[in-house]
Parts: C-alpha cells; structure tokens; sequence
C-alpha cells in the first residue's frame, strides 16, 4: 500500500512534468535525512506510571527521509508542490510509515488571484511555541516548535488567496477526507476558515474566523512588529466557541463544552553577539483551572486503586487524556539560541513552565554543523516538578536524543 | 604618544580638500553609482557568495529579486542546508521564510545581521534613497585623483549610520566603508569588477571585508540579470514559500 502510493505520487509528478512540454518549467528538489536515537528515564513517581506500568522502553530510534520539490510552470501561472516524508520507529519493534504531507496544484487565476487544491500546510498566527488563530496549523510541539524532523502535516483544502490594495485575503475550504481504510474516499467533515492579512505602520495584523464541522467555530487577531534594531514584540487572541474538553465528573472523565479564549504575548531580543532569547507567556480557558486539576488528580488516584483490584481501564483513560502543556491554563516559554560559532555550533535551551505549580520542562540542546550538508545534535529534557504537579504527571522524567540530519539538494534548479 | 598618533593620522584628511557641496553634487553622484550597482527598478539576478573564513570557503547561492528602491527577496539556492529559505525585505520590516517551519517570521534588523544576509545588506544599500551626503573630498586612490563622499543615514533604523564612499572622477565606486552609530567601522567593500549585464553597465563583482574578524572576507558575484517585471504580490509577507 505504502509503495503503491508512493509510485502514485511519483506518476503524478512525472505526469505533471511531461503534460506541459513547454519550455520555462523549473524543478526543484530537495529535502533531509536523519536518524536519532532516544534514551528515556521512565518516571515511575508519576501517578499515571507507578512503577512504569506502561512499560516505557528506554531507548528508541527513529529515522526519517523527507523530500520537499516543486515544478513550476513558465511565467510561473502554476506550480506542483509536495513534501513526502518516509519515517521507521523501533520502539521495541519496527514499523514504517509514508506520508504525503503535502501535494497542492497552485494556479494564478490573476495577477491578484490565487488558487490552492490539494494538501498543505498552513501556519497562521505570529506566536513561537503557540499559536491561538492557527486553527489550521498542524500540531505544534511548543519544546519543539522548529519541527527538526520535518515532520508537520498539512490539511486537505481548496483555497483562494486575493491581494488587493496591500491586502492579502486567504479563504480556505477544508474538506476532511479518509483516503484510506475500509470506507476510504469517504468525506468525514468539512470546514471553513479565513484570514486578512495587512502591513500596517510597520505592523503585521492577521484578522482570522474559522468554522464548520471540521475546524473550531473561532474569531481571532495576530499581531507582531519590530521596534529598533533588536526587539520584536507579537501577540494573539482568540476565541473558540465549540471545543470541547474531556473532564473529570461523577460519572468518569466526560466530555464538556468549553467555549474558551485563548491569548498569548511575546516578544524576541537579538543581543550582540547574536544570542536571541524568545519569551512568551500564554494563557488557554481550555486548559484545566485548579478545580479541574484537582479533580484530575483525584480520578487518577481512583483509577490507581483500580489498576491495583485488577482493572486498568480507568489508569489507561487518565493517560489518554492527560495532555502535558493542556493541563494548566497558563504557561509562559523561554528560549534562548546561543550561537557560539556562526553557522558551525549553537547552543539552544528551552524552558516551558506551568505558572499554576512553576513545574517545568528544561530542555537544552547543542547542535554542531559539521559541513555544508552533515549536522549532528544532542538535545537533553527534564522534567522537574514535585508531586501533584504537571509535569510531576509526566510519564517520564528525563530523556536523551542524539541525532544526525543530512541535508540534500538534486542538483540546482532544473529548467525543462 | 597617542595624542601624536591621532594627531598623524588626521593629517591625511585635514589637508583633503574638502569641496563646498553643491546642491545636487552628491546625490547626482549618488544615483550615478546606484545605476551602476541597480540599474533596474524590476530585476531578478543570481548571486554567488564565496565566504573565506580563515582556509576555509563555503559557497553560497542566492536569487535576488527587486522591485522599485525598497523591496528586494532573496530566494537561498544552496548549500542543501539553506534551500527553499527566503528573506523579504521591505522598507517596513522584514521576514524570513524556512521551509519546515513554513510561515514567514518577523524578524528584526540584528537578527538578519547574524547570517549572511549581513553582507547581502552591505551589497545592496541604496545610497540615494537611504543617505545624504554630508561632504565631498577630493582625495588619491592608488595613485589616481578619486572622491571619497561621507554619507549620513537618513533613518536611525539603518544598519550602518555612516558609509565612506570612494568614487572615480567618472562616478564609477571604488570602494566603501561601513560604520555602525557607535562611530566603529565594521565592514569594507572593494567594487572588484564592471561588466555587462542585461545590456547595463553594472558592478558584478564585490568583495566584502570583516574589518572585526580580519581574517573574514566575501566575495559576492553578480550575473543573469533578468528585468521581467515582477507581480506586487511576491513582495508581501503572506505570499512568502507560496511560489
């Protein structure tokens, strides 16, 4: 099935280079490869994982292969865009996974027309380790928000972007396909979502709204600009009238309706010598208040006493819905880039904290260019919070990962 | 010992004679220079810049489309490591584009400073539209009559508030250098070559000096000047990775 559609994919493309034998196409493909090992502590002090009942191995190894091309048509009117990524785990045993995270055919209709179809990703919205008005980002990991193995996936959509009088309008129709499985080609949900873009006095401000069955019912701003030579400061706010929240109630965790606001400041500093340090603070009404957490905690202990008779259905819900940087309703994030050798050798620390319990996570890594093509990284995690808190229920206590990325290019860019 | 020192080392200027500025004098030179380094107002140009850093050289190549006095993207062609990057810069503010964290990122003025986009800075200033000229000396160049003009930053945002700028009799640059406002000196640059490009007499060849790190030089060449009008919608931030 994976190799099937892999060659589909690589049909398309050849099918889309040869259908135009016109001169002033371009290609261009390229792309990076990597394998990283992880070492993990498992936290056996964590109520969801006393004595590491979820068996957490140890050590894990992933590899990945992804390829970014593009064709584009002469006087550039299209263009045929994709990222393929190829990924294998061994988490204890082996397992492979290929993924078309992105294939759009873009079209300018005009000179201030575009049209989108296919798969892409978007990322709205101006924040570093969150994004409130990115309803139709992928997932983003806030310890990991450069996304160093390629991995984000974007969204089926049919889109149109119009630039008129300095402004860039985006509306997108996001329908939610299951391409594959027993009932494949089958429509799941559709949404819809928009976004007005503008440059103003210097400042980049995002209207966004966003609707449907697929996407959050939500209205939004961004904002960011720079002041000086060396601060950036940006902000955004939300809200979301439609989520929902799994939350501990009599009957077990159930699901409630939570219509909520989300809002995150922050700003970014280049010192001289080029150490950048990036702060945000960011509050989510969908995260859990004290009540709430309190109430989590009491489930969980519940659901230990369960796993204890025999039963450990309610100990794997509490895992299932225990979703660290969800768990608390305000969070603030530091990151500081130290690049010791320009281009050769930086030194990047990220700090994530709970401002309910000051749980937090540390996480610095150094990464070493070691040519124009070969990089090798070493990235340490810690978890530090006493009991009862955040990041105290996190299945693990630390953890290691040691990587190398190899970065390619098939040759320049190809005029056909 | 230092008072003398200082003292020799004013010697040279104070005995260049320095020329009452004319009006148009020096922003007529001015233009004449950007024309040789810009001659277009809608271009795109490939640009190669060798690094040398100490025995060491690292190759880079870029595509550069400009549009008007103020809007240039650069399009990053290699090494592998750079490929698929942007940076837009507009008169407003700048952006980066990376193709895994794919939206374009605000970023300030010292953040671009930390790349190479340093010297691309450096190669691409507008003199007309972004200094005047404080004076005009006439002054020797290896042995041949040369003006050096003594521009001031228009705006406190520019990366370097003062440029020296050396020019041939016949307006043709020879070389500058670039200070930041504390008064230090940061960078020179040597026109190394003329040439023909797209039909226009244009400097296609430049060399950067690292005057803190010596032992730092760039070497940035010019070449496919291409002067196809370009859509207004390339130079918007949103639009960035798109095409």
């Amino acid at each position: 099935m994976v190799m099937r559609r892999a060659l589909l994919i690589l049909w398309a493309l050849i099918a889309a280079l040869r259908s135009t034998p016109a001169s002033g196409q371009e290609l261009r493909l390229f792309g990076q490869s990597g394998t990283e090992a992880g070492f993990e502590d498992p936290n056996g002090s964590s109520p969801l994982n006393p004595g590491n009942i979820l068996h957490i191995p140890r050590s894990t190894d992933t590899s990945d292969l992804t390829l970014f091309g593009d064709v584009t048509g002469g006087g550039k009117r299209w263009k045929l865009q994709m990222k393929l990524r190829g990924s294998s785990d061994w988490i204890g045993d082996s397992s492979y996974k290929f993924d078309v995270s992105e294939l759009t055919f873009k079209y300018a209709a005009a000179s201030w027309l575009d049209v989108h179809v296919g798969r892409e990703i978007e990322r709205w919205g101006t924040g570093y380790a969150w994004n409130p008005t990115g309803v139709v980002n992928p997932r983003k990991d806030p310890s990991d928000p450069g996304d160093r193995r390629s991995a984000f996936r974007g969204v089926d959509l049919v889109s149109a972007d119009i630039f008129v009088k300095g402004w860039d309008v985006t509306l997108l129709g996001t329908p939610e396909i299951a391409w594959t499985g027993k009932n494949g080609r089958r429509l799941l949900s559709t949404g819809w979502a928009a976004r007005a873009y503008r440059l103003i006095k210097g400042a980049d401000v995002a209207l966004t709204a966003s609707g449907g069955n697929g996407l959050p019912n939500s209205e939004g701003l961004s904002l960011a600009r720079v002041f000086g030579k060396s601060l950036e400061l940006h902000g955004e706010a939300a809200y979301i009238s439609d989520s929902i929240r799994y939350l501990p109630r009599a009957q077990g965790l159930a699901p409630v309706r939570r219509p909520h606001a989300e809002i995150l400041v922050g700003g970014q500093y280049t010192f001289p010598g080029n150490v950048n340090v990036v702060g945000e603070i960011y509050h989510s009404g969908q995260g859990l208040n004290d009540r709430d957490w309190n109430a989590f905690g009491g489930f969980t202990r519940s659901a230990q006493q369960s796993f204890a008779e025999g039963n450990p259905l309610p100990l794997q819900l509490a895992n299932t819905r225990f979703t660290p940087l969800q768990m608390s309703q305000n969070y603030t994030f530091l990151r500081v880039l130290w690049p010791i050798r320009l281009n050769r050798l930086e030194l990047e620390t990220i700090v994530i904290s709970s401002l309910r319990d000051g749980s937090s996570l540390i996480r610095p890594g150094i990464t070493r260019r070691i040519s124009t093509n070969w990089s090798v990284y070493c990235i340490y995690s810690q978890f530090v919070g006493g009991a009862g808190t955040e990041f105290g229920f996190v299945q693990i206590r630390r953890g290691a990962d040691i990587g190398i990325r190899y970065h390619f290019s098939l040759g320049a860019a190809h005029k056909l | 010992v230092k008072t003398v020192a200082l003292l020799v080392c004013l010697i040279p200027l104070a005995i260049a004679p320095l020329t009452a500025i004319e009006p148009d004098e020096g922003a007529r030179i001015l233009k004449r220079v950007d024309a040789l380094r810009n001659p277009m107002d809608n271009f795109s140009l490939d640009l190669e810049l060798i690094n040398y850093r100490k025995t060491e050289a690292e190759t880079w190549r870029l595509r550069v489309h400009g549009q008007g006095k103020d809007k240039s993207l650069v399009e990053f062609l290699s090494p592998a490591t750079e490929k698929g990057k942007y940076l837009l810069m507009l008169r407003d503010g700048m952006w980066a584009y990376v193709p895994d964290a794919n939206k374009p990122i605000r970023i300030s003025p010292l953040q671009r400073l930390m790349g190479e986009a340093s010297n691309g800075d450096v190669a691409r200033t507008n003199y007309s539209a972004d200094y005047v000229v404080g004076s005009i000396a006439e002054v020797e160049e290896d042995g041949k009559p040369a003006r050096v003009l003594d521009l001031k930053a228009k705006d406190s945002d520019l990366s370097y508030s003062r440029v020296r700028l050396w020019v041939s009799p016949d307006d043709i640059p020879l070389r500058a250098e670039y200070y930041v406002g504390s008064g230090k000196l940061l960078k020179r640059l040597f026109f190394r070559e003329l040439g023909m490009l797209y039909g226009s007499r244009m400097v296609t060849k430049v060399e950067i000096i690292d005057v803190v790190r010596p032992d730092r030089r760039t070497v940035m060449s010019y070449s496919n000047l291409d002067a196809r009008p370009l859509p207004e919608k390339m130079f918007q931030p949103g639009y960035l990775g798109k095409w």
